[in-house]
């Protein structure tokens, strides 16, 4: 027990580096098993971007170094650009086929 | 006594622990929520809600500015742009227990590896960092540089902390904090160094704003529209006439 709390106790880059990773890993996850719902799969994503800034604003606070700052905003909006782009692509798509299953955006093959 | 050690931290160190697992356990559990709801539109306010935690840890870390702008992009705008176009399509429930008994087996093994591989570079970087701290205590002068390595925590909270670096007299820790905070500091940077990257970024914000008008915009054939070029073009048909008032044209 006490163990336990003193390997967890100051709050270091290591306990964020491990929450990023975790939520990497379930953005990941969610990828694989919501493979029909296009929705689902883009806030998979979003959770990749978010593990991803985590682990950028922890270095950057650990080195005390603001880069890693600079490059989590522009992870933003890179984020921001893509999660619009694809819900426009859905919406047309949606409106063409009165569907947003990713197996029927198969069908768009060759 | 099990809870002894506690004695060891200062109310500061034990404060922050809280709040970390506090949020840390929020998103965690809010991201599973996420990937096993049924409904999206639960899914896109748990989302909602581990960006909030994520943001009240950017801020803890003391990255003040990016944790606002997290709350007010993704909270503001991009899950309300979620919630526009989960409610917008109708969307049938996709039966989803068929499909975590398929694709399930394959999922845990990539997130195993990938588990595997990045607790690895963690657990076995660390060691070397509290090598690092000491030599670097030995070589110098004082606690200071020692007490700074080993536990790299700095922003807000850290102003917060006992004042044990200004007794110290480190000026160049009091310099490099307190004077400029954490906005102001971005500014500086994203304004000087990193000036290109971030117009290239605004034209990449742009970019999609106008893909996405392009994508979604479309002409109704049954709604009116003022056509002005045809209306230019009418010549001779167009003429002004005086009408005489309440009696109608």
């Amino acid at each position: 027990m006490s163990s336990l709390l003193s390997s967890l106790l100051p709050v270091s880059l290591a306990h964020y580096l491990f929450l990023s990773t975790t939520l990497f890993v379930i953005g990941l996850i969610g990828l694989f098993l919501n493979r029909r719902h296009v929705i689902v799969i883009l806030m998979s994503v979003e959770l990749l971007f978010l593990s991803a800034s985590m682990n950028f604003i922890a270095f950057s606070s650990a080195l005390d170094d603001l880069s890693g700052q600079v490059f989590a905003l522009f992870i933003l909006a890179t984020a921001a650009a893509e999660v619009t782009i694809g819900l426009a692509i859905l919406v047309v798509y949606y409106r063409n086929r009165a569907s947003i299953s990713i197996h029927d955006i198969s069908r768009l093959k060759g | 006594m099990p809870f002894a050690i506690l004695n060891e931290f200062s109310p500061f160190e034990l404060t922050e622990a809280i709040v970390f697992a506090f949020f840390a356990t929020t998103i965690i559990a809010c991201a599973l929520g996420v990937i096993t709801v049924r409904n999206p539109v639960y899914a896109v306010l748990l989302l909602v809600v581990a960006f909030f935690s994520s943001a009240a840890l950017f801020v803890m870390q003391g990255a003040e500015f990016l944790g606002l702008l997290l709350v007010i992009v993704y909270v503001g705008a991009i899950a309300v742009l979620f919630l526009f176009v989960v409610m917008m399509l109708d969307i049938r429930l996709v039966t989803r227990a068929k499909l975590q008994r398929k694709h399930l087996p394959l999922a845990l093994l990539v997130a195993g590896l990938l588990l595997f591989e990045l607790l690895a570079v963690v657990i076995i970087d660390q060691p070397r960092e509290k090598v690092a701290s000491k030599i670097v205590a030995e070589t110098s002068e004082g606690i200071i540089v020692q007490e700074m390595i080993a536990k790299p925590t700095v922003g807000l909270l850290k102003s917060k902390a006992p004042k044990k670096i200004e007794e110290e007299g480190s000026e160049r820790a009091v310099a490099a904090e307190g004077l400029l905070d954490n906005t102001t500091e971005l500014g500086l940077l994203i304004y000087s160094e990193y000036l290109v990257i971030f117009e290239i970024a605004g034209l990449l914000l742009l970019l999609a704003m106008l893909g996405a008008i392009v994508l979604t915009h479309r002409k109704r054939s049954d709604v009116l529209r003022q056509d002005i070029s045809v209306q230019h073009a009418r010549g001779e048909k167009a003429r002004l006439v005086d009408i005489e008032s309440r009696s109608g044209v």
